[in-house]
């Protein structure tokens, strides 16, 4: 490649990152943008605990310490299952529920530990409302319950013991707890930390930025210069129309580059972990180059629609919008309903920035990641290229006509 | 001095949709100087300079510069012998006067290193040498026009192009900004056009006044001041000038009560018969004005209109 070639190359990216530095507006939109959404959805969605629970609890039972109305307050409070609300009176607790305030309600009541010393069985009630939430409440509390239900068996059994003959005692043994449950736990996969979660939504934000900066470079290439007179000055410039495409492109990657630096960094000072090593990170790049090149394409397909940068840029915010969340790229794809994830197993970007997420978080091993990204990879060459013919034409007949 | 001239057009036609024809078969050469477009706004000297410049094709013709075709054959061939400044030259206005100029380096094939230097040395050239790290949006008028200057000079090209590169300027700004092309353009073609007759004859060594798309007459102002407006213009103003008289050598223009024009190959020998024959006929001169010709009266005459500057 001739020397003056790559310089010519080179210009568009060296304007485009002093503009960074210069204008306000590119730095916003560039890196403080995406670093401060990403802010908003590790704040959203950056636990890996459920919300808990809201638990309204009337507790009937006589005082004192040693009442299971009070063992059972204790246990709650201390599961971290549960935020708690203590009602003195059952038919607020029950209204509570009813209006929504309450996920659940649990009525312990007046004679609850008196009924177990006296042989009967005390009541305890639960009031819920029939919703997705409210029943994967209800199971929370029910599970909990279970719990306590099995600890009073044991205890009972225990006191059984000092009355029963010998002989049955193992029956009663195992008449109070049947079973012997061997639990084996493993380390959750990085998703599933803290860590994991600010690596996911990081990785969400470049792909945001790929996504926007890409379509934008596209689909102002020529109308923005246009406007300015720059594209006036360049055509008679030794540059040539391939040079350009590959010079706002190279500037499109460099300021996705920018901002993936910005963002990560943000990410790991605040505790973002990525799974890496030197060829996790070069081919991660290769990815979302990948990605850019295919908004990029996208970007040149739609440039001709608009007749000035605005309408452009009213072009580019019609698509982004609705596909950085519908295309599972700002936001989770099992969380998308079925249609729409099948539209996001297909657009490039969405496939590309699942590759990359999945890598740097170890659901994937490179191989794994490049295969999964390929289809994307080919899908975003052919929409560039034909992006690149449809670009000429625009130039084409721009030099006609002006 | 070259043989051949470093910008060559032929036969240049542009007809824009709907059959508008921006130029009609013009011809012209540039060669080491200045050469001028003059002519009034819309007459095709932004039409004809954008083909030359390479930004605007033209229907029909050819343009050669430095002998390369600027339509076929190699597109950057051409276009690394000329720089090219529109009328509104486009700089980015909250980057620095040098990054802008080194960009303007960069699309033309420097290096950052190369390019940082020639803005450096062509900013203390047009007298900018402590304006390198300012913004370009600090800049005055008159600086904007130099910096223009040094933009179409990064590159070295041989041929200058310069739109209307004056416009906005007042008189004195003018005659400074031509003194500076000047000054930075020896061995080069330069190409300016303007609708101002007078710094078309200041600083043109060829002018093609245009007309309606077409070039109505080109030489060098004086070829063109010889051939098409010879004859300086004596201006009588006072009272009792409604019937001046015929005179021996001069020709009677235009007269009115307070003023009377005549036109004379030789004003010295004519102008006190012009005078004589009018106290006799008993008219009160109160002022007398000899006007050398120049370009807005060749214009005039090719034309057969009123100046290019009030077009």
């Amino acid at each position: 490649m001739a020397r003056g070639t790559i310089w010519r190359v080179l210009s568009e990216a060296y304007v485009s990152i002093k503009s960074v530095v210069k204008y306000k507006e590119t730095l916003f939109w560039v890196i403080l943008f995406p670093i401060l959404w990403y802010g908003l959805m590790v704040a959203i969605w950056g636990s890996p605990n459920p919300p808990s629970v809201e638990l309204g609890v009337y507790n009937g039972d006589s005082s004192g310490d040693d009442w299971l109305g009070s063992i059972l307050m204790k246990a709650i409070n201390a599961s971290g299952l549960f935020k708690v609300k203590v009602y003195s009176d059952p038919q607020e607790l029950y209204n509570d529920v009813k209006k929504g305030h309450l996920d659940v309600g649990l009525w312990v009541p007046e004679n609850f530990s008196e009924s177990l010393a006296a042989g009967a069985k005390p009541v305890v009630k639960v009031f819920y409302v029939k919703s997705e939430w409210g029943g994967f409440s209800f199971q929370v509390v029910d599970g909990f319950l279970s719990a306590f239900e099995d600890m009073i068996r044991s205890n009972m059994t225990e006191y059984a013991f000092k009355f029963a003959p010998a002989a049955s005692a193992g029956w009663l043994e195992l008449m109070a707890d049947p079973l012997d449950v061997v639990v084996e736990s493993e380390t959750p996969p990085l998703l599933a930390t803290p860590g994991g979660i600010r690596a996911y939504y990081a990785v969400s934000m470049v792909g945001i930025e790929a996504l926007f900066i890409g379509l934008f470079s596209g689909a102002m290439a020529i109308n923005e210069r246009k406007r300015t007179g720059t594209l006036q000055v360049i055509l008679s410039s030794p540059m040539r129309d391939w040079e350009l495409l590959a010079s706002d492109t190279l500037a499109a990657l460099a300021l996705v580059g920018l901002s993936a630096a910005a963002v990560v960094s943000v990410s790991l000072a605040t505790g973002a972990k990525y799974a890496v090593d030197a060829s996790v990170i070069a081919f991660s790049a290769l990815i979302l180059a990948f990605g850019t090149l295919f908004t990029i394409g996208l970007g040149l397909l739609i440039a001709p629609l608009a007749k000035t940068p605005e309408g452009a840029s009213a072009l580019v915010n019609a698509i982004a919008f609705p596909v950085m969340f519908a295309g599972g790229i700002a936001i989770p794809v099992f969380i998308l309903p079925e249609p729409l994830q099948v539209f996001a197993n297909y657009w490039p970007l969405s496939r590309a920035i699942i590759s990359v997420r999945r890598l740097l978080l170890n659901e994937f091993t490179v191989n794994e990641a490049l295969a999964y990204s390929a289809p994307a990879a080919v899908a975003a060459v052919i929409i560039y290229v034909i992006g690149l013919f449809v670009y000429k034409k625009l130039l084409a007949r721009i030099i006609e006509y002006h | 001095m070259e043989e051949s001239p470093l910008v060559e057009a032929r036969g240049l036609r542009k007809v824009y949709p709907g059959g508008v024809v921006a130029v009609d078969g013009v011809d012209l050469e540039a060669w080491e100087g200045v050469t001028v477009l003059m002519g009034p706004n819309g007459s095709g000297k932004t039409t004809t300079l954008s083909m030359i410049a390479g930004s605007l094709k033209p229907t029909k013709g050819y343009v050669k510069v430095c002998g390369y075709d600027v339509w076929s054959g190699d597109w950057s061939k051409p276009r690394e012998c000329m720089g090219f400044a529109p009328q509104n030259m486009p700089f980015r206005e909250k980057l620095s006067v040098l990054e802008n100029l080194v960009w303007y380096g960069l699309i033309r094939g420097l290096s950052i290193g190369e390019a940082r230097r020639e803005a450096k040395k062509l900013l203390e050239a047009v007298g900018l040498p402590d304006k390198g790290k300012a913004k370009v949006a600090e800049l005055s008028g008159g600086m904007r026009r130099r910096l223009t200057i040094a933009a179409a000079l990064m590159g070295d090209p041989r041929v200058l192009i310069l739109d209307e590169p004056t416009s906005g300027l007042d008189p004195r700004g003018r005659s400074e900004f031509w003194r500076l092309v000047r000054d930075l353009s020896r061995d080069r073609a330069v190409i300016a056009s303007t609708h101002i007759p007078e710094e078309a004859e200041e600083v043109g060594d060829r002018v093609y006044i245009f007309y309606k798309g077409r070039i109505a007459a080109w030489g060098s102002p004086e070829e063109l001041i010889k051939r098409y407006a010879p004859k300086a213009r004596i201006v009588i103003q006072g009272r009792g000038l409604s019937n001046p008289p015929n005179v021996r050598g001069a020709t009677l223009v235009r007269s009115g009560d307070d003023t009377a024009i005549y036109s004379t190959m030789d004003p010295g020998e004519v102008l006190p018969r012009i005078v004589e024959a009018l106290v006799k006929v008993g008219a009160f001169i109160e002022r007398v004005e000899v006007r050398k010709p120049g370009l807005a009266e060749v214009y005039m005459t090719v034309t057969g209109s009123g100046a290019p500057s009030e077009g």
